[in-house]
């Protein structure tokens, strides 16, 4: 149940911010990718990552 | 065989006998062009003045044994993000409808250098999102042929280019290569310059290209990247059967059963051959993968597009307009932990190559779709886009309603040579030498 609330207030917390930025009329339009990002940004939240793990800006490789 | 009909290989072996000349090979190209374009649509637009000057140059140089490269008067198609000088370069978009350019991308820089000739610019979606490009699927007309990198795979498909550009931000190029039944590659992330070419998420776009064979993927490679990427992998190494990783689990369990059933029937031929295929499992991160490339995308994508949708958001059309207002709103800190839990699964897929030559995997979710609503799922290739490691598409087989499906080799970064032969060797086996009727 808290699992579901979280990610329900995840949702609705996106759903909000699209009704105070856009329109209402607008954000409903938007409902379907609004969901979609706020599943993703959940379970991005959810994933469990070590402290050094930093953000990956590209591979940074070459040739070997 | 007519001119158009050619490989890159098969007309550059003319060209440089003697056999053929470029203005030609240009000439056979726009017929080609003239008689399908009306139903495929896969040009923005073409410059047959243009093309036949510089392919004029070009047969001179040719005469006077002066070859630039083995795409030395070869028409290569160039999708419509990439900025041509003095040719107009519209994105997609009604908002960039008269918008010329005043100098050209990197990668056309290179092509134009090696001796390509530009027959136009192919039809692109919106800023290579979702919004779809009129192009139709070669295989079939009431198909489409896949997107972001429409018209690019339609062209060639259908016999109209032996080459195009492309590009790759989730599946653009490796989907579209599927749907039409050619070879589509999409190197390592910034392995080729993307200056030039009009962003729609930095971190996660790519350069690629369209031919009808791997053979020709490792010339437009060696044009593009420097031979010096592909110089590992000589022809001999193509002898040796590869290593193959097989990834089940949510590629087994979401594909469209004639996509899977395409593939098991590609990995028993490829075993028979010689090749081994070992089961290979997916990475812990995979699970997050999708959510967190999601979440590059759409912040990115809104970034490049924030301040034009300020001023403009009533002319972007519905899908580009919805994923630019939903980006906006992704925070920071969630933006940041996806690009995390990227370093992560890099990592991990790195790990995952290490007993093998390249993993394999349906090139697509399902067949082309009915329609030109949807260019098609791109959840089978956004993961190696989200990584950036380098991928190559090949044609293995028909659904029962005859349109083409793809496998998809992923392998390791920089390591292009490695993955061309592997997918030439699994060319040779395969052995799909199928193209479409003519509509």
């Amino acid at each position: 149940m808290k699992d579901r609330q979280e990610r329900g207030e995840v949702i609705d917390s996106i759903l909000s911010m699209a009704r105070e930025s856009y329109s209402d009329e607008e954000a409903e339009q938007m409902r379907p990718i609004l969901e979609l990002i706020g599943e993703a940004i959940w379970r991005v939240q959810s994933f469990k990552l070590d402290q050094g793990e930093e953000p990956s800006s590209g591979l940074g490789g070459g040739m070997e | 065989m007519k001119a158009y009909r050619l490989t890159i290989a098969e007309a550059s072996e003319l060209i440089s006998g003697g056999k053929l000349t470029p203005t030609e090979l240009l000439e056979s190209v726009f017929g080609r062009i003239e008689r399908l374009e009306p139903k495929l649509e896969a040009w923005v637009s073409l410059d047959k003045e243009g093309a036949m000057d510089t392919a004029e140059g070009l047969t001179v140089e040719a005469e006077e044994g002066m070859l630039r490269s083995p795409i030395h008067g070869i028409p290569i198609g160039v999708k419509d993000i990439y900025y041509t000088e003095g040719i107009k370069t519209t994105m997609g978009s009604p908002l960039y409808r008269d918008f010329v350019p005043s100098y050209d991308a990197e990668t056309v820089k290179v092509i134009k250098e090696a001796g390509a000739v530009i027959p136009g610019k192919t039809e692109t979606t919106e800023f290579a999102a979702f919004d779809p490009a009129p192009t139709r699927n070669p295989w079939n007309l009431e198909h489409t042929p896949g997107g972001s990198s429409s018209g690019s795979a339609a062209a060639v498909s259908s016999g109209m280019v032996p080459a195009a550009l492309g590009s790759q931000t989730g599946g653009s190029v490796i989907r579209p290569a599927a749907f039409c039944g050619i070879v589509g590659m999409k190197p390592t992330y910034d392995l080729i310059n993307r200056c030039g070419v009009f962003p729609l998420s930095w971190s996660l776009d790519h350069v690629g290209f369209f031919t009808r064979s791997v053979e020709d993927a490792r010339i437009m490679l060696d044009v593009l990247a420097g031979k010096s990427m592909t110089q590992v992998s000589a022809p001999e190494i193509e002898t040796v059967a590869p290593r193959l990783g097989l990834l089940r689990g949510y590629f087994q369990e979401n594909a469209h059963e004639e996509v899977w059933l395409g593939l098991e029937a590609a990995v028993e031929k490829l075993r028979d051959a010689g090749a081994e295929v070992l089961e290979t499992p997916l990475p812990e991160s995979f699970e997050v993968v999708h959510a967190a490339y999601s979440l590059i995308f759409a912040s990115e994508a809104a970034s490049v597009h924030e301040e034009e949708f300020r001023r403009r958001r009533s002319e972007y059309r519905l899908k580009m307009r919805s994923q630019i207002a939903a980006g906006l709103l992704v925070p920071a800190s969630a933006y940041l932990r996806a690009k995390r839990i990227r370093g992560r699964f890099i990592m991990e897929v790195e790990a995952l190559l290490r007993g093998v030559d390249c993993v394999l995997t349906p090139s697509s979710v399902t067949p082309a779709l009915r329609g030109l609503e949807s260019t098609g799922d791109p959840a089978f290739n956004s993961p190696w886009s989200f990584c950036g490691f380098p991928v190559i598409s090949l044609p293995c087989g028909l659904t029962k309603d005859e349109l083409p499906l793809g496998i998809q080799f992923t392998g390791r970064p920089f390591r292009e040579g490695e993955l061309l032969a592997a997918a030439g060797w699994c060319e040779g086996v395969l052995k799909f030498p199928n193209t479409p009727r003519d509509p």
